[in-house]
C-alpha cells in the first residue's frame, strides 16, 4: 500500500463520470451509431505469440493491436424509454476487429424523480463499476484502451446480471450488481459481483466527482481463452498454455474526473483512476500445481484539453505486479502462467490530437509508448471516428 | 464584491488542480513489479546436473541419491562389454552417444545373437521419463529397468545368468580402475562390488544423460538466428490444432509421460496411432502388442508412451518396431491417420482401429509444410550432447 493512502484520499476528492446506462437513457427511441477505424504503424506485440503483460494471468478480450489498418469498433444502439419508466437497449456491435454481435440486451425501469430515484435492470450488459468500462474508442480521446482494463478485466466485461441503482440527494450515486460469471475475471457457474458508487460537485464552470467500487469474483479451471476463437483444429494459430487459475479475485478501486469549462469553447478534463486486484487460488497444469498470491496495483491518469475543434490529451497508464508463486511446481508454472516478472512495471502512454472535420466525424492522430510486455514498442496512429444519430422518435 | 467571489472560485479551482497534480506526484511512485517463486525443498541435489534455468531438477530415488562418484563409475560400465555373459556386448552396444544413445538399427541384437522386438529407445534425459522402456506402466525407476536388459532369459541382451554372474563381477574385481571407482561410489560398503551397486551406478550415468541445449532451446532463450525460418514455421505447425503433434509431444521434453520434482498429477500415458489394425479388430502382432502385453485389457492394444523427441533427427528407423526409415515417412504416417497395411499376415487398415487414439485423426498438410515440420524436428538435436566428452566411452581402447 506505499504510497497509496495518499493517493486514495487526494483522488476521492476528484474527478467525475457519467455512467451511461440506468439514468443516462433518453426518453422516446433513438438508434445511434458509432464507429472507430485506425491504421498502426506497428503492431502492440509480436504477432506470432501470445501478447503477455508478465505477472498477469490474462484472459477476456484483451487482444494486442496489430499493425496496419483496423476496426477498433463499430456499433449500433437501439434504446426505447417510455414515459412510465420502463427502457430496454440493444446494442450490436463489434470490438477489434471482432465478429459483429449483440452485445447488449437489457430492459430497466426507473423511478420518475429527476435528482433523485433508483432503476433496476438485467440481461445481458456491461458492469458499471468502473468508468474505464464505458471508454470505448469512438467515445474516449484515445484508439486503444488502458491497460488497466487490459489487464484486470480483459477489457471488455459483457455478462448477464441484476443492476440497481440508486440516485440519492447530493449528487450521490450507487450502484449493486451481481453477474453469472461468464466473463473473466469469473467463469461460467461461478459468480462476480460489484458494488459503486459516487459524488458530484459541480460549481461555476467546474464539475467534480469522486467515485469508488469493490469487486468480487471466483473463478474454476479458468484459462487464458483469448486465442479461442482462432484455437480451432483448422489451422495453424497462436497457442496459450493451458494453465487453469482456479480462486478469487477482489478488486478494489478510486475513480475521480474533473471537468473545468473554462469558456464557452475551451474545456480542461483531468481523469485519475487507481485500483488494487488481490488474487488468491492455484494455478496448475496437467501434472502440476502451485498456489498463487497476488497483488496487482494499476493507476490512469489522463489530462485532455478541448478548444472547439481541436482536442489534445494524454494518458498515462502503470501497473505494479506482486507475486508470490508457492509449492514444488511454482519454478515451473510461474514461467508458463506469465507470471514472471522482468523487474519493470508496465506502462503504456498515449498522445493523442483529434479534430472534429465535420458534424459527427473526426480524425484522429496517436503515439503510444507500449512498455506492457517488458519490451518497448512504440507505434503511430492514424484514425477516424464517426458518431450520429440515425433515427430518433419522441 | 462580484470580483471578489470571481477571485475566491479561481483559487479554490487552482487549490483542486493542486491537488490533482500532487496525487499523480504520489501515486506515480509504484512498488517495483516482482515474481517471488517458493518451491520449498525441491531444488535440494548433491548432484551437478548442468540443467538450464527453467528446466525442474529430476527425481532422485531416495534409496539411489545421484552422486558424481556413482556417475563415473555407471558410465564405465556403461561401455564395458565384459558386462555381458560372453563378453560380446555392453550397453553401448545396442545405445551410440553419436546416434543419442540409439544403435540405427530397426530391432536391436543381443548377445547371443537373438533380434529384440522393439526399437532400442534413445537415452535422452531419462529422468525424466514417467515410464520406461516403449509400454511398460510398472517401470518407473531406472534402478529396476536395467536389470531386464541385464539379467533377461528372453530375450537374451547382456546374457548375466547364474552360470555367470560370479565370473563377470570377478573381471570387474580384477580391473585396477574400478577398484577406485567402486570404493569412491559406495563409500559405505565393505565390499562395493555387487550387482545392486552396478545397476544403481548404470542407472546414474543414465539419469544423467540431460539434452537440453538443441538449437530449439537457444532460439527459446532468445537466439532469434539459432533457427531457420522453415523451423519457425515448422514449430508453428507443430503446436497448431491441426496436426496436433504438440499433445503428446508436450512440455520441455516433448513428451507427455514426464516427471520432475515439480509434478503434483502423475500421467503416465501410452498411445495408439494407428499402426496395425490386423484383421479389423485392432490387433498388433502378437509379440509386440504395446500396453496390453502387460495389462491384458483390449483397449490397451497397440498403446506405447510417446517418447521425447529431443535429437530425434539422429534416433532413425522410428516406432517401437523401428518400421519408419524417416521423419518424412513419419509425418505422412500422421498426416494419413495410421498405417493401412493391404497384405501380408498383418494386413489392415490401421486408420480405421478402434483402439487408435483421437489425437491421430489425420490431417492435411503439403510437402513444403512436411520439410517445415522436419526442419523444426532437426532443430531438436543438442550435437553437443551427441559428442560431450561427459558422456562418452572412458576407456582407451574399449575393454
Amino acid at each position: 500500500m506505499k504510497h497509496s493512502l495518499p493517493f486514495v484520499l487526494l483522488t476521492s476528492l476528484l474527478p467525475a463520470v457519467a455512467f451511461p446506462h440506468g439514468f443516462g437513457i433518453a426518453k422516446g427511441t433513438h438508434l445511434d451509431a458509432a464507429l472507430s477505424t485506425t491504421w498502426r504503424s506497428e503492431a502492440a506485440a509480436n504477432t506470432a505469440q501470445a501478447w503477455q503483460i508478465p505477472g498477469l494471468l490474462m484472459g477476456g478480450h484483451a487482444l494486442p493491436a496489430e499493425r496496419g489498418p483496423g476496426l477498433d469498433q463499430a456499433i449500433l444502439t437501439l434504446t426505447h424509454h417510455r414515459d412510465d419508466g420502463l427502457y430496454a437497449l440493444l446494442k450490436a456491435g463489434s470490438h477489434d476487429g471482432g465478429d459483429f454481435g449483440l452485445e447488449h440486451a437489457y430492459a430497466g425501469w426507473r423511478s420518475s424523480g429527476e435528482s433523485t430515484g433508483f432503476a433496476v435492470e438485467g440481461g445481458r450488459m456491461s458492469p458499471m463499476f468502473s468508468p474505464l468500462l464505458h471508454d470505448h474508442p469512438a467515445e474516449r480521446l484515445y484508439a486503444e484502451s488502458s491497460l488497466l482494463a487490459d489487464a484486470f478485466w480483459g477489457r471488455h466485461l459483457e455478462d448477464n446480471g441484476l443492476r440497481l441503482l440508486a440516485r440519492l440527494p447530493a449528487d450521490i450515486r450507487l450502484g449493486i450488481e451481481s453477474w453469472q460469471g461468464n466473463a473473466f475475471p469469473a467463469t461460467p457457474g461461478e459468480t462476480l459481483h460489484d458494488v459503486f458508487g459516487d459524488i458530484t460537485f459541480a460549481t461555476g464552470g467546474v464539475t467534480l466527482t469522486a467515485g469508488f467500487f469493490a469487486l468480487e469474483a471466483s473463478a474454476v479451471n479458468r484459462t487464458d481463452n483469448r486465442y479461442d476463437s482462432g484455437h480451432s483444429h483448422g489451422g495453424t494459430t497462436i497457442t496459450v498454455p493451458d494453465v487453469r487459475y482456479t480462486g478469487d479475485t477482489r478488486i478494489g478501486g478510486v475513480n475521480g474526473r474533473l471537468q473545468w469549462q473554462l469558456t464557452d469553447q475551451q474545456t480542461l478534463r483531468l481523469r485519475s483512476e487507481w485500483m488494487q486486484q488481490d488474487v488468491d487460488g492455484n494455478i496448475r497444469e496437467s501434472t502440476r500445481l502451485a498456489h498463487l498470491a497476488g497483488t496487482h496495483r494499476g493507476m490512469s491518469h489522463a489530462f485532455e484539453f478541448k478548444a472547439g475543434r481541436h482536442e489534445i490529451g494524454l494518458r498515462y497508464d502503470s501497473l505494479s505486479l506482486s507475486n508470490t508463486v508457492s509449492g514444488s511446481g511454482a519454478a515451473v508454472l510461474a514461467p508458463l502462467a506469465g507470471l514472471t516478472t522482468t523487474g519493470n512495471n508496465p506502462q503504456k502512454l498515449n498522445v493523442a490530437y483529434a479534430r472534429q472535420i465535420l458534424p459527427g466525424l473526426k480524425t484522429r492522430i496517436e503515439w503510444v509508448q507500449d512498455d506492457s510486455t517488458g519490451q518497448r514498442h512504440e507505434r503511430w496512429l492514424l484514425g477516424f471516428v464517426w458518431q450520429e444519430q440515425l433515427w430518433m422518435r419522441h | 464584491m462580484t470580483s471578489s467571489r470571481h477571485h475566491d472560485r479561481r483559487q479554490g479551482h487552482i487549490r483542486v488542480l493542486a491537488a490533482v497534480l500532487v496525487s499523480v506526484l504520489l501515486a506515480s511512485c509504484m512498488d517495483e513489479s516482482e515474481t517471488r517463486i517458493d518451491t520449498g525443498p525441491t531444488g535440494v541435489t548433491a548432484f551437478a546436473w548442468g540443467l538450464p534455468s527453467g528446466i525442474p531438477l529430476p527425481l532422485e530415488p531416495a534409496e539411489n541419491p545421484m552422486s558424481e562418484a556413482k556417475f563415473q563409475l555407471g558410465r564405465h560400465l556403461f561401455y564395458d562389454r565384459r558386462l555381458s555373459g560372453n563378453g560380446s556386448q555392453s550397453c553401448s552396444s545396442c545405445h551410440r552417444q553419436s546416434l543419442a544413445f540409439t544403435d540405427g538399427r530397426a530391432l536391436p541384437t543381443g548377445s547371443t545373437g537373438q533380434v529384440l522386438a522393439r526399437n532400442a529407445q534413445s537415452l535422452v534425459n531419462n529422468a525424466y521419463n514417467a515410464t520406461l522402456t516403449w509400454a511398460n506402466p510398472s517401470l518407473t525407476q531406472l534402478e529396476q529397468q536395467i536389470t531386464i536388459p541385464l539379467f533377461s532369459e528372453d530375450p537374451v541382451e547382456h546374457g548375466i545368468t547364474d552360470a555367470n554372474r560370479d565370473t563377470i563381477m570377478q573381471s570387474l574385481r580384477d580391473e585396477p580402475v574400478y577398484g577406485s571407482l567402486f570404493g569412491e561410489a559406495f563409500p559405505e560398503d565393505r565390499d562395493p562390488f555387487t550387482y545392486t551397486n552396478v545397476v544403481r551406478a548404470l542407472a546414474s550415468f543414465v539419469r544423467g544423460l540431460n539434452s537440453f541445449d538443441s538449437a530449439f532451446d537457444r532460439f527459446q532463450r532468445g537466439d532469434s538466428t539459432a533457427i531457420s525460418d522453415a523451423a519457425r514455421r515448422g514449430q508453428q505447425l507443430f503446436d497448431g490444432e491441426r496436426l496436433e503433434c504438440f499433445h503428446c509431444h508436450a512440455g520441455y521434453n516433448f513428451s507427455d509421460s514426464t516427471i520432475d520434482r515439480t509434478t503434483f498429477f502423475i500421467e503416465r500415458p501410452f498411445h495408439n496411432t494407428g499402426l496395425f489394425n490386423i484383421g479389423g479388430t485392432g490387433a498388433f502382432p502378437e509379440n509386440n502388442t504395446g500396453l496390453f502385453d502387460i495389462t491384458g485389457i483390449a483397449t490397451d492394444m497397440g498403446k506405447f508412451r510417446a517418447p521425447t523427441l529431443r535429437n530425434i533427427a539422429v534416433t532413425a528407423p522410428y516406432m517401437h518396431d523401428g518400421s519408419m526409415a524417416t521423419l518424412e515417412e513419419v509425418i505422412r504416417f500422421y498426416a494419413a491417420g495410421g498405417r493401412n497395411i493391404t497384405s501380408g499376415p498383418h494386413a489392415g487398415d490401421g486408420r480405421l482401429s478402434p483402439f487408435k487414439d483421437s489425437l491421430t485423426a489425420g490431417f492435411t498438410i503439403s510437402d513444403d509444410e512436411i520439410s517445415d515440420v522436419r526442419a523444426f524436428l532437426e532443430s531438436l538435436t543438442d550435437s553437443g550432447f551427441l559428442t560431450h566428452p561427459r558422456f562418452s566411452n572412458p576407456w582407451t581402447p574399449s575393454p
